[in-house]
């Protein structure tokens, strides 16, 4: 079983016209059947009405004059009446005068003063009063059948059915032309629009063939194809601009990586280069520091001896630094708690004939520093360290130096190297001292920027403080 | 014959006297006639020369009067917009112009003077004797099945210038003239 409301346009098209063409020749066909009902009952009642004045206008004469016999005969004439199933006759006074009686049936009017019609069990009881010269001599009282009505009502449903058939037949004809021109526009429609969807070609274009809503649907319809069409052209221009432009970002891409790669090769080329140049400086360090050496091991007196030593370790503590720098993974920077412990233990044993008893110790945060901070750093702990040895334990004392290297504040380092020897002589001042290490000592705070603290009293300490960038 | 003549207006005068409480029930003959002789006036045309507009219908009884008080129920009734008038008399020249005339049987001798004398006139003559209707009248009562029945004489009556409807005549006997009618 297929719902209505799926099947096809024309069908319902047709069942809609014929649904409502037969109700409405229904509908009315049962108001004309109703009006004619009603316009027949008033018809009958004024046809027997009639009948009723026409027979009691006949028995005036015999109610006048007592002949129940002609009465009876006036009554007679209803033979040719088919539905009349009785009548009567009654006097002045209500007595029945004269009958005519088809069935065996009596009847009896309800009242006898006035005219009055009512419909019972399918018949008409009427009655009339009977007058001469303006008195009521006497009634007629007629009973009559529905038969006749109800012959015509029934003709009237022949025809009824009978003009609904043709009707129909007559309204599917011309209803089929009225339909097409709904259903052919649609149908056609519908067929368009599967060819598009099944083969997506959208050039395709549905006929209009009317000004009315179909017509603007499929006015729609193709405007709305060729929306889709110029979206897909534009569509495909935005894709072919857009692989169009992708293709040059890959070439850019291409050339960013070469570029890329090429840099990194200069770099390499160049951390290469630094590396060798760091080598080569630290390798022509240690051939002046062999150089002093050699010289030193000519030299009798005990002060040049010492000097060229100090010279020497000067040139070795910047060679250090240059080994760490090409050792490092970062050729800029070396790892300066590690350079503290070396260098003072090479110190150590440079002077390792008057040193014996004194033992050294270092405490340095994890801190790297450039080249520019080192050097000067470097030295420094270098010209400290040296003079410790040298003079705060005389005579083979037994005695302590230690070098720190503490972060304190952003950026802010702190350098301290102490020992617990003699200390430093009474009104000793830095600044006119004589000592190379210690004028060179001031030169680099200088430098640095930094600022020298010095304390004799308790051994010696020399704390610097100062700022590294970065 | 001549016994019976004498002795019926005294049985009927009898049986109308006897029989008037009773009316409601079985009217008496004479009751009935009065009721026919004013019913004749509905059916019978008057020329306009003898009935106009503004006159009474005239109900004239000639001779011995038979209907005691059988007319008191049509004494204040009207016949087509006209009043109604009984008139009683024993001599004709007495009466004034009727409309209808009842001729008593009391003067069944003198009937060939009385029509002489009406002659044409429009007067709606009605008798009870035997022949009155042969003789010269217009309508005469007799009796069928013991019912009132009456004869009536065409002839007469168009001579007399009167209009009777075929209702009213439909129910009569209709005879001809025959001036020597003998029963």
């Amino acid at each position: 079983m297929v719902s209505f409301r799926d099947v096809s346009i024309k069908r319902k098209l047709t069942t809609i016209i014929l649904l409502s063409s037969s109700i409405a020749l229904i509908l009315s066909c049962a108001a004309l059947a109703t009006y004619d009902w009603i316009s027949s009952e008033r018809a009958l009642v004024n046809r027997i009405g009639t009948m009723a004045e026409i027979i009691g206008l006949n028995s005036t004469a015999a109610l006048a004059f007592d002949s129940a016999e002609d009465a009876q005969e006036t009554l007679s004439a209803l033979r040719v009446e088919q539905h009349v199933v009785a009548a009567y006759i009654y006097d002045a006074d209500g007595a029945l005068f004269a009958t005519y009686a088809v069935s065996e049936r009596a009847f009896t009017p309800t009242s006898m003063g006035e005219d009055s019609h009512s419909f019972i069990d399918d018949q008409l009881h009427l009655l009339r009063t009977i007058q001469l010269d303006g008195r009521r001599v006497g009634s007629v009282y007629i009973v009559t059948g529905l038969g006749e009505m109800e012959d015509r009502l029934q003709r009237y449903a022949g025809i009824v059915a009978l003009a609904i058939l043709i009707a129909s037949a007559a309204s599917f004809l011309v209803g089929a032309r009225l339909r097409d021109q709904i259903s052919t526009p649609l149908l056609n429609l519908a067929a368009q629009m599967r060819t598009v969807s099944s083969q997506q070609d959208y050039s395709v274009r549905a006929q209009s063939y009317s000004r009315d809503e179909l017509g603007e649907l499929i006015d729609g319809f193709n405007d709305m194809l060729e929306q889709i069409q110029d979206r897909d052209v534009a569509l495909i221009q935005a894709r072919d601009d857009l692989s169009h432009k992708a293709d040059e970002l890959q070439v850019e891409l291409v050339e960013r990586h070469r570029i890329e790669a090429q840099i990194t090769a200069s770099l390499e080329e160049k951390e290469v280069l630094l590396k060798e140049i760091h080598h080569r400086v630290k390798n022509n360090l240690q051939v002046i520091s062999s150089l002093l050496d050699l010289q030193a091991n000519n030299i009798r007196d005990e002060q040049t001896v010492s000097m060229f030593r100090d010279s020497q370790n000067r040139v070795t503590s910047m060679g250090l630094i240059h080994e760490r720098l090409y050792q490092a993974s970062d050729l800029a920077r070396i790892e300066f708690s590690e350079y503290i412990a070396e260098l003072t233990q090479n110190l150590l044993q440079s002077y390792s004939t008057n040193a014996h008893n004194i033992s050294l110790s270092t405490t340095a945060d994890p801190i790297s520093l450039d080249v520019d901070t080192s050097i000067p750093c470097g030295l420094i702990i270098n010209e400290l360290v040296s003079n410790s040895l040298k003079y705060a334990f005389p005579d083979g004392r037994e005695g302590r130096i230690h070098v720190e290297l503490r972060k304190c504040e952003a950026n802010e380092l702190l350098l301290v190297v102490r020992d617990n020897g003699i200390g430093l002589p009474e009104g000793f001042d830095a600044r006119k001292t004589q000592s190379l290490g210690l004028k060179l000592v001031h030169t680099l705070v200088r430098q640095l920027r930094g600022k020298l603290e010095i304390s004799g009293s308790n051994g010696a300490e020399f704390s610097i403080r100062f700022t590294t960038h970065s | 014959m001549t016994l019976l003549r004498c002795i019926l207006p005294i049985l009927f005068a009898l049986t109308a006297v006897l029989c008037a409480p009773s009316s409601a029930q079985s009217p008496s003959e004479h009751q009935v006639k009065a009721a026919f002789l004013y019913n004749f006036a509905n059916f019978v045309e008057w020329p306009s020369s003898a009935l106009d507009d503004t006159s009474s219908i005239v109900i004239g009884i000639l001779g011995e009067d038979p209907f005691g008080q059988a007319f008191t129920p049509f004494e204040n009734r009207s016949v087509k917009g006209h009043p109604l008038r009984i008139i009683h008399s024993k001599l004709l020249q007495e009466l004034p112009f009727c409309h209808i005339l009842f001729i008593s049987s009391s003067e069944e001798k003198n009937l060939p003077q009385i029509f002489q004398y009406l002659s044409d006139r429009p007067v709606l003559t009605v008798g009870e004797s035997v022949g009155f209707a042969q003789r010269g009248g217009a309508i005469n009562f007799v009796m069928k099945n013991k019912k009132v029945r009456f004869e009536i004489n065409q002839q007469r009556a168009e001579k007399a210038d009167l209009k009777i409807s075929s209702k009213l005549l439909k129910l009569a006997s209709i005879v001809e003239d025959a001036p020597e009618y003998v029963d």
